[in-house]
């Protein structure tokens, strides 16, 4: 845009401001040739001056004079500080602005640097970037990868440019690689890590991708599962975990190894559902919930490769998909499971069954082609959920073609039986330029069986529903439940004599039942009989069955009678229920004296791990629990049940499994009497129950041991707790904070210009000094750095500092090896400094949660304030609840009693008005100060105030003399412990500091600036509410309490 | 006001929790300058003075008395009588009666409640009526305790207000032992099969667990009874837990010193005594909810506070303490070292001093 006044012409343009500098032309028309000088004006101020001589060939073409008038102008360091600025060229000599002018422009802090570049991200272990210095763009510059203030990694940026470079702006050859596979990937994740450009540390870029850069997640079918890959960009150092989740379930864990050596991690996924699925698989990093890259994915997979596999779809009498062929007198018809029934089948089935006078279904077939086209050779799993009215042998074949033409036929024979059932079968199938394979059943020619029902054929690659064993033959899966995994719990079977005396110690009886006792009991008798058993229903309708019968007496102690459960059966128990049929044996007529017995006892039965010694039959048996103890055996028969704990049943699974294959070790059911037996035990069974069974409660029982105080707690009073049957807790205590172990985790400060840095002079006192610490690691949640001045410590104090700071990255230590003073270390650590804010604390404080927070939150609402600080229990003018003690001196207020810090600051919060009160002076005890306006009215006075006392008001003073605000966050609190460091001398040194104060400052009269703290409306409020509350709730003594 | 002269009724033969507190913190009394002495009857005293050799080093007076008469004697030499038990209340009240008759200066009653007595006997049998009518027998005493449980319960059962005292432990005897290797897990319990509230079965079903479930990673020892009284009361042991018997003051503290958790499974604690001794020597224990072990345990920072009617949350806690790290451990067991610190003799004896001079300056207005 050209501007022309009528007095002077000035032709120009501001045109561009590329990072630090200003791009643009100025002439005179009326004198062509000459080179004009120009203001640069920020702000309206003239800053600077520069002749626009560069040589341009447009502007030459253009007609602007010799093409010398173009200018790139250098912008001052200072206005790059993220605050809004105006830009303006202006003509020297006539004072017109170029056009446009750049209003409110914030000028990224980054930019002050010379140095420009970013992180574009990994190649292979290299991390890699750009870096530049804009002022000499042809040498190259040194990078370096920092990480939680440690160096990791350097290198000369000098390689080609992994930008694109074509513009110009960015040189071709200024690209580097940073190698990192020896950095721990773990602290990568946090987006801490940054790339600096070497000569002055200032900040290239901060390499925040790294979780999604280093990891990927890849997920590919298999067959009918999943594979799910996760690669590494490289084999790392150390070793870093990963969680999967399919379908936002855990699924597995996954170690990358650094010895291992991988970078790549395959995890096969069994996919259980049938049907067309859809599954999401998605990978974080262990313990962090950081997504790795390409993570989540979601995928379908079509599982089932039988179509209308629950006869769920009929065309007609014929299922949809299905061809039938049946034999002359056999009909297939549709049919509905029926819930009440023993059908596990609830929905559709098919039912395949003779009309009268047909012998047998011999014959009969049910085939399907799947229509999906399979691998050359693979295997295929398929499924029959059947049932028959006798034992039926049914054959499962899949056929194709093969390349000549021939057909090929594998098939297995399996049994249906009375019940449900799951069969399976494998097959190796081979079908050529994927051929389509039918899957066939086919009962046998010469079965007996007239009627079968099947509830589903299914059919998968290896990974669907289930693996059929290896060996390759079918055999019944079971999916619903553990039936009963007493073998013989009726006593049916019976390979030895029906009737026998205890004349051994250890006796076999019934198949799979056995009589052990301590010394043989001639007189007693075990033997089968013939019962009547409960009624389930609790109907009339009793069934007659067998029995065992015990009778006579017992000698010496216990006579056990035991069976050997079914391990595999109990490996997978779910919710499990023992239930048997007993009675007593007496009125039976099984003994020639019958005598009545009045009471007859089962003293316990319970579950027991057996342990079998090599080669001997002797055992060992550890009591896993007890099911039932003191059963009364009833006169008539009665069906005891007990519904197992989910503890117990998960000690009988664990059990199982860890024994399953060990021939020395067995699960026992015991049932131990003692005495005399008198008793009819038939129906054992331990098994599973169907969903919905009442379980108990998981939290087990509750009870009081001693009789004596169960048997008061009816009347005393006070103690009702005590008497409820639920479980109770002990209360919450404000003592135990969740401790953190990891640290901060934050990525780099997002909110330019608050970056925040916390100085801490320490001298001594370390006991406070680490607490002080140790409080502003537990209750600072926006991102900080922390400086520690140890100020010449004596003793271990400083190795304890070390310490502190050795685990935690973010905190620095500057070691004086000179005892310098407050003011002077003070200083020390403010000047270090580099972030935009600051907070000087004191080491004897404990911060809150929240703290620092807190005191930006009056940052954001008055941004014109450049100190703040928080009230506290002793910060004179900012103490609460009480100014001063009963001698008018400034009061250390105690905690209330029972109440924390934290508990305090809560209630501060709770009470404050947060009208964040402007004031002339702040206690120094704990200040936020803008680090700018330190360096613009300067720090702490070393010289006036060597020690301390007095420094603070003097910093206000100046502060608030050059036009910044103060405030006090009266919903912070911060407790100051107010240590002694001093002691008796305090009172002098007070007063030598009132003095150079004076004398710095005669224009100002303290008690006026005390005056205008002393009616700060929101710190009298807040301290009136305080007082009320703490009064009401903390000092009420009780009535006759003598107070120790 | 002359300072208070005090002397403590405690007919037994010494041995329990309750005696040894009296005993250190009238040794505390005595080292403030308080006169304080204590009175154990004849059939006792032979023993007691058997039982704390100590007495003579903490400058303590040991009176003998027998029969009511010539405590009533003792008594008039004193301005405080503390009752110490439920039994010595009523030697206390009888004791007085014959003073009443001779005319003598009676001194003012204090009654140092240790535990609510009436939850040890079977309800309305004659030691549960002495116990339950012991807090109002002498209508002007004033109860103490060391909790704020027996202070609420004695009130919500008899309305009678009952003074704090500090309690303390014998730091003497219990201390830790830092440079302690530690290697696997240890745990402790005390089995007493006579007294049900300490519940024992649940003590050794408990343990039997453990042992079961941490196997060989665990030491698992018990003390506070002979082998021949648990078989006796029907008890029994597995190998795998290891009985040192009834034990001295010196010989637990040796125990818990390795140890890394001690159990109180007992029904209530009014106190806990030894659950606070035992995190004096490095221990961190799971005590009741019930009674009054919220004095010094706070749940998961220095102890376990459980409730011990169930043993799914005994289990929980202990299999919790096995999970954690040692650095974990190392830093309850920290916690509960500090939390021991605070239970010195000094500040019991002054807390107690503090209410002797209140009774007394009451006493003279």
């Amino acid at each position: 845009m050209n501007i022309v006044t009528p007095s002077v012409r000035v032709v120009g343009s501001l045109d561009s401001r590329v990072g630090r500098f200003l791009y643009g032309w100025i002439f005179y028309p009326d004198l062509p040739d000459d080179p004009v000088t120009i203001n640069i004006c920020i702000d309206g101020e003239v800053t600077g001056t520069a002749v626009a001589d560069q040589y341009r060939e447009d502007l030459e073409y253009a007609g602007k004079g010799n093409g010398y008038h173009a200018f790139k102008v250098e912008l001052p360091p200072h206005v790059f500080d993220n605050e809004p600025h105006t830009i303006a060229v202006q003509d020297s000599v006539s004072g017109v602005f170029l056009l446009p002018q750049f209003e409110d422009v914030r000028l990224d802090s980054r930019d002050r640097s010379d140095f420009r570049g970013d992180v574009v991200g990994l190649r292979g272990s290299d991390l890699i970037g750009y870096a530049y210095d804009q002022r000499s763009l042809d040498v190259p510059v040194s990078v370096a990868l920092f990480l939680d203030g440690q160096e990791f990694a350097t290198a000369v940026a000098d390689q080609v440019t992994p930008v694109d470079s074509s513009s110009g702006e960015v040189p071709p050859c200024c690209g580097f690689a940073l190698p990192i596979d020896h950095v721990d990937p773990n602290r990568l994740l946090s987006g801490k890590a940054k790339v600096v450009a070497l000569p002055d540390f200032s900040m290239v870029g901060a390499y925040s991708t790294f979780a999604s850069d280093f990891a990927q997640l890849a997920v590919r079918k298999s067959g009918q599962g999943l594979i799910a890959t996760i690669n590494l960009a490289f084999v790392p150092s150390q070793l870093v975990s990963f969680d999967l989740f399919v379908n936002n379930e855990l699924y597995a864990t996954i170690d990358a190894d650094p010895e291992a050596g991988h970078a790549s991690y395959s995890i096969p996924i069994v996919t259980h559902d049938p049907g067309v699925a859809t599954y999401r698989i998605s990978a974080t990093y262990c313990g962090t919930g950081v997504e790795i890259g390409n993570s989540p994915q979601t995928t379908q997979q079509r599982l089932n490769l039988i179509e209308n596999s629950r006869f769920e779809k009929w065309s007609g009498a014929v299922p949809v998909g299905w061809e039938i062929d049946l034999p002359a007198g056999v009909s297939a018809v549709r049919a509905f499971g029926d819930a009440s029934a023993d059908s596990s089948v609830a929905g559709n089935k098919l039912v395949l069954e003779c009309g009268e006078g047909t012998p047998s279904l011999g014959g009969a077939r049910l085939s399907q082609t799947i229509d999906v086209a399979l691998e050359d050779a693979t295997q295929l799993d398929v499924f029959l959920e059947g049932k028959s009215d006798g034992r039926a042998d049914v054959k499962i074949s899949a056929t194709w073609q093969n390349d000549d033409g021939s057909e090929a036929v594998v098939e297995k024979c399996i049994a249906l039986w009375p019940s449900w059932g799951i069969l399976a079968a494998r097959f190796e199938i081979a079908p050529p330029d994927a051929a389509p394979v039918t899957v066939a059943i086919t009962v046998g020619a010469d079965e007996a069986t007239k009627r079968i029902e099947i509830g589903r054929v299914a059919a998968g690659l290896p990974g669907f529903k289930a693996q059929p064993g290896q060996s390759g033959e079918a055999r019944p899966l079971r999916d619903r439940g553990v039936p009963n995994v007493v073998n013989n719990g009726t006593f049916e079977v019976w390979r030895d004599a029906v009737r026998r005396k205890v004349s051994l110690r250890r006796m076999p009886i019934a198949d799979n039942w056995m009589l052990t006792c301590k010394e043989r009991c001639p007189d007693l008798e075990a033997r089968l009989v013939e019962v009547v058993m409960s009624d389930p229903t609790g109907g009339v309708s009793a069934r007659p069955g067998y029995g065992l019968a015990l009778y006579g007496p017992v000698v010496g102690k216990n006579l056990r009678l035991q069976t050997e459960l079914n391990k595999a059966g109990l490996a997978d128990l779910g919710r499990g229920k023992f239930s048997f049929d007993v009675r007593k044996a007496s009125g039976l007529s099984i003994n020639h004296d019958d005598r009545k017995t009045a009471l007859s006892r089962i003293a316990e039965i319970f579950i027991a791990e057996r342990q079998f010694f090599d080669s001997s039959e002797s055992f060992d048996d550890t009591k896993l629990f007890t099911l039932k103890s003191r059963l009364d055996v009833p006169l008539r028969a009665e069906r005891v049940e007990v519904l197992l704990s989910p503890e117990q049943c998960e000690s009988l699974r664990v059990s199982a499994n860890r024994m399953l294959y060990d021939l020395n070790r067995q699960l026992v059911l015991v049932f131990e009497v003692s005495d005399f037996a008198d008793c009819v035990v038939t129906d054992v069974v331990l098994g599973e129950v169907a969903e919905g069974a009442e379980v108990p409660p998981t939290s087990g029982y509750v009870s009081i041991e001693d009789p004596n105080i169960a048997a008061q707690l009816q009347f005393l009073k006070g103690l009702d707790r005590w008497r409820g049957y639920e479980r109770l807790y002990p209360p919450k205590s404000d003592k135990i904070r969740p401790v953190s172990t990891a640290g901060p985790v934050w990525a780099w400060s997002a909110d330019a210009g608050r970056s925040v840095d916390i100085v801490v002079c320490v001298h001594d006192a370390i006991e406070e000094s680490l607490a002080c610490l140790e409080s502003i690691r537990l209750g600072t949640e926006i991102p900080h750095t922390v400086t520690i001045v140890d100020d010449a410590s004596a003793g271990s104090a400083r190795e304890q500092l070390r310490q502190f700071a050795a685990g935690l990255p973010w905190v620095r230590v500057i070691e004086l090896d000179e005892n310098l003073g407050y003011t002077k270390s003070a200083n020390a650590g403010l000047m270090s400094s580099r972030a935009d804010w600051v907070v000087l604390l004191n080491s004897d404080t404990i911060v809150s949660p929240g703290w620092l927070a807190g005191l930006f939150e009056v940052v954001s609402a008055k941004p014109d304030v450049a100190l703040v600080g928080p009230v506290s229990n002793a910060a004179s003018w900012q103490s609460v609840p009480d100014l001063n003690d009963v001698n008018g001196k400034w009061k250390v207020n105690p905690l209330p009693e029972g109440m924390s810090v934290a508990g305090m600051a809560e209630l501060v919060s709770s009470i404050a008005l947060r009208g964040f009160p402007e004031v002339p002076l702040l206690n120094g005890f704990c200040t936020l100060m803008k680090r700018k306006v330190l360096e613009e009215v300067g720090f702490l006075d070393e010289v006036a105030f060597p020690i301390g006392y007095g420094e603070e008001n003097d910093l206000c003073v100046r502060v608030g003399k050059a036009g910044y605000k103060l405030a006090v966050a009266d919903h912070v609190y911060v407790y100051h412990v107010k240590s002694a460091t001093f002691g008796a001398k305090r009172g002098d040194l007070a007063k030598k500091g009132a003095a150079s104060f004076a004398a710095k400052h005669p224009d100002i009269d303290l008690n006026q600036l005390q005056q205008v703290l002393a009616e700060s409306t929101p710190l009298i409020e807040l301290r009136k509410a305080l007082r009320l509350h703490i009064e009401e709730r903390w000092s009420r003594p009780a009535a006759g309490e003598v107070r120790t | 006001m002359t300072s208070p002269s005090v002397l403590f009724v405690l007919p037994v033969g010494g041995g329990g929790g309750g005696a040894h507190s009296v005993v250190q913190e009238t040794g505390g009394l005595v080292r403030l300058g308080l006169r304080s002495e204590i009175a154990v009857d004849k059939a006792n005293y032979h023993n007691f003075l058997k039982t704390y050799p100590e007495l003579q080093s903490l400058r303590v007076f040991v009176r003998e008395f027998d029969g009511a008469s010539q405590l009533g004697e003792l008594l008039s030499q004193f301005s405080i009588a503390v009752a110490t038990t439920n039994n010595s209340i009523f030697e206390v009240h009888s004791a007085l009666k014959h003073l009443a008759g001779k005319d003598g200066k009676s001194p003012r009653v204090a009654y140092y409640v240790q535990d609510y007595e009436p939850l040890f006997y079977a309800p309305n049998s004659k030691a549960w009526k002495v116990a339950y009518g012991s807090y109002t027998v002498i209508p002007d005493a004033t109860l103490f305790a060391k909790t704020d449980w027996i202070r609420n319960v004695v009130y919500d059962n008899h309305g009678v207000r009952v003074a704090k005292v500090n309690a303390s432990i014998d730091h003497g005897v219990y201390y830790p032992d830092a440079r302690l290797q530690r290697v696997g897990l240890s745990f402790a319990a005390m089995l007493r099969p006579q007294t049900p509230r300490r519940a024992p079965k649940r003590t050794l079903r408990i343990l039997e667990t453990l042992a079961r479930e941490l196997g060989e990673k665990a030491t698992i020892r018990v003390f506070g009874v002979r082998s021949a009284t648990l078989e006796a009361s029907g008890l029994s042991l597995s190998p795998q837990i290891e009985n040192r018997g009834v034990l001295r003051r010196q010989e637990v503290a040796e125990l818990l010193r390795p140890t890394d958790m001690f159990l109180d499974l007992s029904d209530y604690q009014a106190f806990g005594r030894t659950g606070l001794e035992s995190m004096a020597c490095g221990c961190v224990p799971i005590v009741p909810l019930f009674g009054g072990t919220n004095e010094y345990a706070v749940h998961g920072h220095n102890a376990y506070v459980v409730d011990t009617r169930s043993d799914d949350a005994i289990l929980e806690a202990a299999r919790h303490f096995a999970s954690l790290s040692d650095e974990e451990r190392g830093r309850m067991r920290l916690n509960a070292l500090e939390t021991a610190a605070n239970f010195t003799i000094e500040k019991a004896s002054l807390s107690m001093m503090r209410l002797f001079e209140n009774i007394a300056s009451s006493a003279a207005h």
